[in-house]
């Protein structure tokens, strides 16, 4: 029995090895699939992530940018709206919302678009420890500041003391020379008075004796005393002459006359030599008005110079009240900025941000408006109930797209390889009718099938989930027909290139999977390798959830969505094209023209 | 009289690879005639009706209808034969008159003259009473009947039948040669390929063999037959293939 099972696995394994499409399959499907996961796993970054913000607050924003730059780009918007409808059409990842909380304190609002929950947690997650590693480095440096400021005011406060010191010693300096001016001129003063009145008495006594004598008075006593002198002589040679005549009566009258002469040239020489006396008195009186005079002008010098140095004083005393004045102001600046950081509180300095996610999407419509208290006569239960539908609504349009995929492939697929395999497949190529007839007869099945479904998971979308369905049919319906035409095709190429059943089945498999790999439900695109990263992005899975989530959240319509919608097509075009030459060579390789 | 031939083989010739399996083959075959096509399995007989039937293009040589010239992958041609594989082929999910109705529409004949047709032909084959079975769920006979009502759905001059008895039991195959031989009162020209030679002697009008490539027509057949003393077409068969 052991070696029955053997030998039957034996031969299962050479029924296996021996189709070229489940050996390359199973071997080259799993090897294929690993590195495409290595290809575009490589890389640790992240790709094309454009981030907005809006700046409120004055805040510095180059920093945190700069720490940032790895994620991707900053856009400076000035209004929140713009930035958030941006991020609704998926041309920003994110938009940060930047407000003062007064003081130093910020506030980060992170909005992002939740419908594209992977990449938005990433990101959200990086950039939560970006905000946490700036608010270390502004606690770091608040902490700095503050000690720096402390130091600061220790610094003015040694400042502010040697200034005092200073003052002080120059005040006593300038205290002993007030006293000292203030002797001297004291002193000056006396002299001053005194010299004032010598000065008066001598002027007034000197008043009294000019009135006696002329200035000429010596001159005329001594002339008159010369004239006398010269009578006297005169008078002598007359006695003599009286002597000689013998007139001793006339000698006798002129002896006489002459001693009376004597007597008068006597008294001119005393007037002559008293007079001469008195004016030598009234010189010298002259001179000491003189000294008195000097004296003053002295003194007025000493005023002079006591009020220079009073100026002096003075200006000294101006320029240090300016620097006094400097050091205060200083010192109430620091004042109050130990006022502001002593009334700030620890939680605004160890948390200078207050970090906030706002998901976009809250809920479709159409659960908004149940919820709403106005239409509101629902049940907590029920109401609970609408909400968590909310968060559930973040799938639909991946879990739409998966399905239509899924169907699109499988059933195509099917549809061809039944035809195929049908035993009357053959006798399609005696009737005249175009290959592509047939081709286009299969597609359409399988388009009316997918149809259906698509019908009925939109219907089950709108009245079971909530979702806006019917609002933006127009978009979504043209979406999902087309990413169902999109795999239809492939399932088709498939089948006319494997016609193997259960091979095609398998490759089916793997497309899907591959499908799901790069499609950033697992992985975010933006995560992926640069070129991986691109061709992903691409791929018409990937745009058709993203144009599914911008109309399905945001109700964006098909009009905005130009660029992803014309992508859709061309790869209808393209996978046509293809299908077109697999299943012309697919048929030729029978050795049949057709 | 000189029969116009309705068909024509000139130097046909088909190579697979490396392997020749038609070299140089010419025939004619006349109106209203039943052609069998003998020669062993593996001979090339249904390589030749497919070169007919513009399946697998020829090499070499050409093919005449009626005297002309045709590209047998022609849509004008292809309504002009009627074809039944070894295999029956039609959608067995379908019932028997949606059967019909589907390839007499995809041969463009005209609704009102393809209902006609098919009561005609449920007749002629004796179908009428499985018209609503799916075509699935039709005996062995029944299905052969149903292909042969199919590939005449489109009222072809040429009936070609590739090997149809082969793997019927005796009394399958005698009510597949009644309607070959109802097939040809109705004036079309019938071409059967098949190894099983009593049966070919009993109802083929002409007769060819392929062999390693090449053909011989009944004429040589005969002359090789009397030459040799051979009555029946087996022994001749045997005879001639050493
Ligand atoms: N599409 C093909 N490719 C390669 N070889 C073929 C093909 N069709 C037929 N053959 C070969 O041509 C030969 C004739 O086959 P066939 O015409 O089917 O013979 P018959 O019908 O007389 O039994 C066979 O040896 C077969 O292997
Ligand atoms: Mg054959």
């Amino acid at each position: 029995m052991i070696m029955q099972t053997f030998l039957n696995t034996w031969k299962n394994l050479k029924n296996i090895f021996r189709s070229w499409v489940s050996m390359s399959m199973l071997i080259i499907g799993p090897l294929l699939i690993i590195a495409i996961l290595a290809f575009s796993f490589s890389s640790s970054g992240f790709r094309n992530v454009k981030l907005g913000y809006v700046n409120e607050a004055e805040f510095e924003m180059d920093s945190l940018v700069d720490s940032l730059s790895y994620m991707g780009k900053f856009y400076p918007y000035t209004n929140l709206d713009v930035c958030k409808d941006k991020l609704m059409r998926q041309a920003l990842h994110g938009c940060l919302h930047i407000r003062s909380l007064g003081g130093d304190r910020v506030g980060i609002e992170a909005h992002f678009d939740n419908g594209r929950e992977i990449i938005s947690l990433i990101l959200l997650e990086n950039l939560k420890s970006a905000v946490i590693e700036k608010e270390n480095v502004i606690v770091e440096s608040a902490t700095e500041g503050m000690l720096s400021q402390v130091s600061s005011v220790a610094l003015l406060m040694d400042e502010g003391e040697a200034l005092l010191y200073e003052m002080i010693n120059s005040l006593e300096v300038q205290r002993r020379q007030l006293v000292d001016a203030r002797a001297r001129i004291h002193d000056a003063e006396t002299k001053y008075d005194n010299a004032l009145y010598d000065a008066h008495r001598n002027y007034d006594s000197l008043i009294v004796n000019s009135g006696e004598y002329g200035e000429d008075a010596v001159d005329e006593i001594e002339s008159a005393r010369t004239r006398v002198t010269n009578t006297i002589t005169m008078m002598h040679n007359l006695r003599s002459t009286a002597l000689y005549l013998n007139d001793s009566y006339t000698a006798d009258q002129i002896s006489s006359n002459i001693n009376y002469l004597e007597d008068i040239e006597d008294d001119l020489w005393t007037l002559q030599y008293n007079v001469q006396s008195d004016m030598g008195v009234y010189k010298s009186r002259l001179g000491d008005v003189d000294d008195i005079l000097d004296d003053a002008d002295d003194a007025q010098v000493y005023f002079d110079d006591a009020l220079r140095e009073l100026n002096t004083m003075i200006i000294t005393l101006d320029s240090r009240l300016v620097s006094l004045r400097s050091t205060k102001d200083k010192i109430y600046e620091q004042k109050n900025k130990m006022k502001e950081v002593a009334g700030m509180g620890t939680d605004a300095l160890l948390h200078p941000f207050e970090f906030e996610y706002k998901p976009l999407f809250s809920g479709s419509k159409r659960i908004n408006k149940e919820i709403t208290p106005a239409v509101a006569e629902i049940s907590e239960e029920k109401k609970r109930d609408l909400i968590n539908y909310g968060s559930t609504q973040i799938l639909f349009p991946l879990i739409i797209a998966i399905l239509v995929c899924f169907i699109a492939v499988i059933l195509s697929n099917i549809i061809v390889l039944d035809e195929m395999h049908s035993p009357a497949y053959f006798r399609g190529f005696l009737i005249p009718a175009f290959r592509q007839v047939f081709t286009a007869s299969l597609f359409l099945t399988s388009f009316v099938i997918m149809f259906l479904q698509i019908g009925v998971l939109l219907l089950v979308a709108h009245y079971s989930f909530y979702l806006d369905v019917f609002e933006n049919i127009w978009t979504i319906l043209p979406v999902v027909v087309l990413i169902g035409v999109v795999f239809s095709l492939y399932g088709m190429i498939i089948a006319y290139a494997v016609k193997n059943k259960a091979s095609s089945l398998l490759v089916c498999t793997f497309l899907l999977v591959i499908t799901f790999i790069l499609s950033g439900t697992i992985f975010p695109i933006e995560r992926m390798s640069a070129f991986m990263s691109a061709l992903a992005g691409s791929l018409p899975f990937s745009v058709s959830v993203s144009m599914l989530q911008q109309s399905l959240f945001y109700g964006i319509p098909l009009s905005q969505m130009g660029n992803q919608f014309g992508l859709l097509l061309v790869h209808v075009v393209f996978t046509a094209i293809v299908l077109a030459i697999v299943r012309f060579i697919s048929e030729l390789r029978k050795g049949r023209l057709v | 009289m000189k029969k116009e031939a309705i068909l024509e083989f000139k130097g046909i010739s088909k190579k697979f690879g490396k392997q020749t399996v038609l070299s140089n083959v010419s025939f004619s075959i006349y109106e209203n005639e039943i052609f069998g096509l003998l020669g062993r399995s593996g001979a090339g007989k249904t390589t030749l009706l497919h070169i007919l039937l513009g399946l697998v293009e020829e090499d070499k040589g050409v093919i005449l209808y009626k005297g002309r010239k045709i590209r047998p992958n022609s849509f004008a041609m292809k309504k002009k034969i009627g074809f039944a594989a070894q295999d029956t082929s039609f959608y067995p999910k379908l019932s028997v008159e949606e059967n019909l109705w589907y390839y007499g529409r995809m041969y463009d004949v005209k609704r009102k003259v393809l209902k006609e047709r098919i009561t005609r032909l449920l007749e002629l084959f004796s179908l009428q009473r499985a018209r609503k079975v799916s075509a699935s769920k039709l005996s062995g006979g029944m299905k052969r009947r149903l292909d042969l009502a199919i590939c005449l759905i489109h009222d072809p001059d040429i009936i070609i039948l590739d090997e149809p008895t082969t793997g019927l039991d005796i009394i399958l195959s005698d009510q597949i040669w009644d309607m070959i031989k109802r097939i040809k009162e109705v004036g079309k020209t019938v071409i059967i390929s098949s190894h099983i030679l009593h049966q070919m002697q009993q109802h083929c009008t002409t007769f060819g063999i392929l062999d390693q490539g090449m053909f011989y027509d009944h004429k040589g057949l005969y002359s090789f037959a009397k030459k040799h003393k051979i009555k029946s077409l087996e022994r001749l068969f045997v005879k001639f293939l050493q």
